[in-house]
């Protein structure tokens, strides 16, 4: 599959990775402690932010400095070490899991890896203890999906850059010390319409921070609006070249996801964890809830779900640190497969925690608000799944054939490699079909890239399985054969045609 | 032989490249870039192709269009296209 474009980056070093992995348990067990006595969801919540003590404690442990490289303070972590660690964080308290996770991935991915050698000793050490916080600025009132529809606007007047605009829904952006926008820059690095990033001290004469946003969930977490007047740019804090920042701010949101990724899959694990304990306790009818096998099945198939996600996270940071280039397709198919998924393992364990459920003090509710968001930003979802699709028109199905010639003899193999033959044969049939117009179908559209995110999903948990010798089979089988299950249906609703009648009357209902 | 003009298909694109883009001011060149001079993102040029596809009636194979990167590609793809037909 044409996961990614096939650029190679610096990697970490197989002794660097061999020695995190011996570390990270340690890190994790430290990240619960400190979760469990020093973070109150309720407390954060009530006061709509995570607070002082709370982001210094982070600080000081050296969690807001997983992904920076050693050299300035950080811990450098490789992706797959780092999005275990927002993982938990997550588990403990979205709004927690939110801030650190965009610091780490999207907000900082810039400055790691094109920035200047200036702006990088000017930022980086702080960002890495937690003296400054990272956030990205991208969306505007009339550009959320469509970010290349940015208004503000970088200029070059009388040798010196300047910034103009306005940037609403910024994570992290009340707390922000490093701020990255994308910004239209016309004329600058040779491009009529181009885009350029640029990395801002919110410090800076301009700059005007707006309230904090009131939100169903992530209620901890900062998101406000932010306003450039006249606002003069270093050219060292250029990130990367003038007009190509677009193209970085989608190799950004790529990396981002899947830290996104690992936060989803932190609460949709967490979910279970609270679910199944409630349902050993609490008994009806004469019996456990968990007696009951309409319970049962969705505790498998919560438990299920979660590995999955898990196992597609795994897949991906593998793709990443081999080398592979910011993974767009393979992140995008992430993003949405954790974030939809993560939504039903929860709302499902609050169904079976019933009226306890619906309290706050079980804290599934807010659970419930935080991932709720997680289907809208960073991409909303009905744009990638359009946005994959059409991907998936430009590649060549002979790199299919080849996927499923180097499939396995196991009967799990065969499995995946049924669905991969339908997923080429759905994508050659609707290309024959409609060809590029496929982008205007967009009902069509949307089920094909569930169907290729599902088959991606079983093939990280068959990567999975093949790893992990003395793993959870059971519930291995039983990810696998739910992707599956889900991937042919989705592929077989998507090279159905539907009945013109009832094509227009959702047409007609729609207005 | 196509019986469209070169002319009549520059005009069609910047016409299509206008709707999907309503903010864009100014001419548009044939050696404009779809992305650096035009702002035009990958879902921008695939709904650019798709309208080519539908007004002409031209079956675009996405395979076909990794050298596609200015105006003039686009009218020079599409133009191809047509004679074949």
């Amino acid at each position: 599959m044409a996961l990614s474009n096939r650029r190679r980056r610096q990697t970490p070093l197989a002794s660097d990775l061999c020695a995190e992995k011996e570390l990270l348990p340690t890190i994790i067990n430290e990240v619960r402690t400190f979760c469990g006595t020093h973070v109150d969801g309720t407390r954060i919540d009530s006061e709509r932010a995570l607070g002082a003590d709370l982001l210094s404690g982070v600080g000081e442990r050296g969690w807001f400095g997983l992904t920076v490289p050693t050299r300035f303070g950080g811990s450098g972590l490789s992706l797959s070490g780092a999005t275990r660690i927002i993982s938990e964080l997550a588990a403990s308290n979205g709004s927690l899991g939110t801030c650190v996770g965009l610091h780490s991935g999207l907000a900082m991915h810039a400055l790691i890896h094109i920035g200047t050698p200036a702006a990088q000793e000017r930022f980086l050490p702080e960002l890495a203890l937690g003296k400054r916080i990272a956030a990205f600025a991208a969306t505007e009132p009339n550009a959320g999906s469509d970010i290349s529809a940015v208004r503000t606007r970088l200029s070059e007047i009388n040798g010196k850059l300047r910034l103009d605009g306005s940037k609403c829904y910024v994570t992290n952006g009340g707390i922000c010390g490093a701020l990255t926008v994308l910004s239209q820059s016309p004329g600058l690095g040779g491009a009529r319409a181009g885009h350029t990033l640029v990395l801002v001290d919110p410090r800076t004469p301009g700059v005007t921070v707006c309230r904090e946003e009131n939100k169903l969930g992530l209620k901890g977490s900062s998101t406000v609006s932010i306003v450039f007047e006249g606002v003069e740019i270093p050219y060292d804090q250029v990130l990367g070249e003038l007009s190509k920042g677009l193209d970085y701010a989608h190799q950004a949101l790529s990396w981002g996801r899947t830290f996104m990724a690992a936060g989803c899959i932190g609460s949709a694990r967490a979910a279970v964890l609270d679910v199944v304990e409630h349902t050993r306790q609490r008994q009806q009818f004469g019996r456990a809830l968990i007696a009951f096998p309409l319970v049962r099945e969705s505790i498998a198939r919560a438990r299920a779900e979660v590995y999955a996600m898990e196992s597609t996270l795994r897949l991906v940071c593998m793709l990443a640190d081999s080398g592979h280039d910011e993974p767009l397709v393979a992140s995008t198919m992430l993003k949405v497969l954790a974030s939809e998924g993560a939504w039903g393992v929860v709302d499902r364990a609050l169904q079976l925690m019933g009226g306890t459920g619906y309290m706050e003090d079980a804290c599934m509710a807010r659970r419930l608000r935080d991932v709720r968001v997680t289907r809208i930003f960073e991409g909303a979802n009905d744009v990638l799944r359009v946005s994959l699709a059409a991907s998936a028109l430009a590649w060549p199905v002979a790199q299919f054939d080849e996927l499923c010639r180097d499939a396995e003899r196991s009967a799990e193999a065969r499995a995946w490699q049924h669905t991969c033959t339908h997923l080429a044969s759905t994508i050659s049939a609707l290309k024959k079909l409609w060809g590029v117009r496929l982008f205007e179908q967009q009902i069509i559209a949307a089920d094909l890239a569930d169907g290729m995110i599902f088959t991606f999903s079983a093939l990280a948990v068959l990567e999975r399985m093949r790893a992990e010798a003395d793993g959870d089979l059971a519930v291995a089988r039983l990810a696998l054969a739910i992707q599956l299950e889900r991937a042919n249906a989705n592929l077989t609703r998507a090279s159905t045609a539907r009945e013109t009648s009832f094509t227009e009357l959702l047409a007609a209902v729609a207005g | 032989m196509s019986s469209i003009s070169a002319t009549q298909i520059r005009t069609d694109i910047e016409a299509i490249i206008r709707r999907i883009r309503p903010d864009l001011r100014g001419e548009i060149r044939e050696a404009d870039r779809l992305r650096d001079d035009l702002g035009l993102d990958s879902l921008h040029s695939m709904e650019l192709l798709s309208e080519i596809s539908e007004q002409y009636r031209v079956e675009v194979d996405p395979e076909n269009l990794q050298d596609v990167r200015t105006v003039g590609d686009v009218a020079s793809f599409l133009s191809a296209l047509l004679e074949q037909r």
